[in-house]
């Protein structure tokens, strides 16, 4: 025990000169990427982005191109 | 008191609902632990499909949002799912009951300039504290020398039971995760304290810690935990179960690695249950391999001497795939009587989803 911690109070008196790290047990699930997941290492739920004000240009081509998807499946039907 | 109450639970909702409008990002992520392990207690043999106890099948939801400049908002949501967990297996149950989902993490947090308040189930403060490891092979072998086998009983000759590995090899991990308010100073080269207090299976518990890490740059990377835990007795009159140690981890820029680690618990008013952890172990590249050798004395009861020596080889060829191979031997001394050796070989993968 005095060993640990006189080994602490000297890592910590020497460790002013040093970069501290963020230590992670190896035990926990691993950073970085995933088999599934991507270079992401992770899957990411956000929220919906809110719909644009009516009287803007974009939601006028989004009305437009829904409409334009409707005929197309009228003309399949 | 209940104002008090009221006002921090108002401050609580209020942080949350300003996360919720700045719109927090909330990450899924996982792993699944797998393994073959082979035991032999000198009586009888056989095989198991085991999940890994090292660092079991879980998935976990995360997600941190500014909430006002300078103080962040997070949350842990992890738990576990284990079929044949490795430390729960024995010859008489090869696969255990099925598989239930477990708590590890339901935290939340805040964190600023001042440092991180938790709240919630998670790590006391002292959780881990024996178990730094650098090595690069603590998903095979680290100072929880039972979370692999620790079911297992030694047994006499004559093929009666004595206790199991994990009663007498514990690392005696201070309290582990429980209900509790942990509060961690910012990092100052290198180290940080941390504080917590709560209620585990219905006594309270305190933890006090000082963790450190930092870089020495040529002269390699170092880690460290010295750790204090308090839990109130069971039965009235009896003793706190309070527990002291830490660990050590040096790993040089070569990869040679040096990990140390000991805690000593107050088990009854007259007796003091030791542990001692040694790990030598060497890594380059996606390859990583090490030795360890564990004391326990006294844990089960006076005059107990249980040790267990392993060996063990960790391959990664990508960062989401380990593959793991673990040999080991443990042994039990007890005054009059004599035990058969515990021999464990187990070989598995863990995948990041």
């Amino acid at each position: 025990m005095r060993a640990l911690l006189a080994a602490a109070a000297a890592a910590i008196l020497a460790g002013c000169a040093a970069a501290p790290f963020e230590y992670r047990a190896q035990t926990e699930i691993p950073e970085g990427p995933g088999m599934l997941t991507g270079a992401a290492g992770a899957f990411t739920l956000r929220p919906a982005e809110p719909l644009p004000p009516r009287d803007s240009d974009e939601y006028r081509e989004f009305q437009e191109w829904r409409e334009w998807k409707r005929r197309q499946r009228e003309t399949r039907d | 008191m209940q104002k008090q109450r009221f006002f921090l639970a108002a401050a609580l909702a209020a942080a949350a609902a300003s996360a919720q409008a700045q719109g927090i990002e909330v990450k899924l992520s996982g792993q699944v632990n797998r393994g073959l392990l082979f035991v032999d207690d000198g009586v009888q043999s056989d095989s198991f499909h085991v999940d890994n106890d090292n660092s079991s099948t879980r998935f976990r939801f995360s997600g941190t949002g500014e909430v006002t400049p300078g103080l962040n908002a997070g949350l842990i949501f992890e738990v576990e799912y284990q079929s044949s967990p490795s430390n729960l297996v024995t010859f008489a149950d090869r696969d255990g009951a099925s598989p239930t989902l477990d708590e590890r993490y339901l935290d939340l947090f805040f964190e600023g300039r001042y440092g991180r308040l938790s709240m919630g189930q998670g790590d006391g403060a002292a959780n881990g504290g024996v178990e730094v490891d650098l090595s690069g092979t603590s998903v095979a072998h680290y100072a929880d020398i039972s979370a692999i086998g620790g079911a297992f009983a030694f047994r006499t000759a004559a093929g009666g039971s004595g206790p199991t590995m994990g009663s007498v090899l514990s690392q005696q991990d201070f309290e582990s995760r429980y209900d509790r308010l942990r509060y961690d100073t910012p990092i100052f080269a290198g180290a940080r304290l941390a504080l917590s207090t709560g209620a585990k299976d219905s006594r309270d518990v305190q933890e006090a810690a000082l963790w450190y890490a930092a870089d020495f740059a040529r002269a390699g990377k170092l880690a460290a935990a010295l750790g204090w835990s308090q839990e109130d007795p069971t039965l009235a009159g009896g003793v706190d179960d309070e527990t002291v140690g830490g660990s050590v981890s040096w790993l040089a820029p070569g990869g040679f690695n040096l990990t140390y680690g000991h805690t000593q618990r107050d088990v009854s008013a007259t007796r003091e249950g030791k542990f001692n952890y040694l790990k030598v172990g060497y890594k380059t590249g996606k390859h990583a391999v090490s030795a360890d050798y564990a004391m326990g004395d006294d844990q089960s009861a006076a005059g107990d001497e249980a040790e267990s020596m392993s060996l063990a080889y960790v391959f990664t060829p990508v960062s989401w795939a380990e593959l793991f191979a673990l040999a080991k031997k443990a042994q039990l001394e007890q005054p009059g009587v004599s035990y058969e050796d515990l021999t464990l070989v187990m070989v598995g993968t863990r995948l990041k989803f």
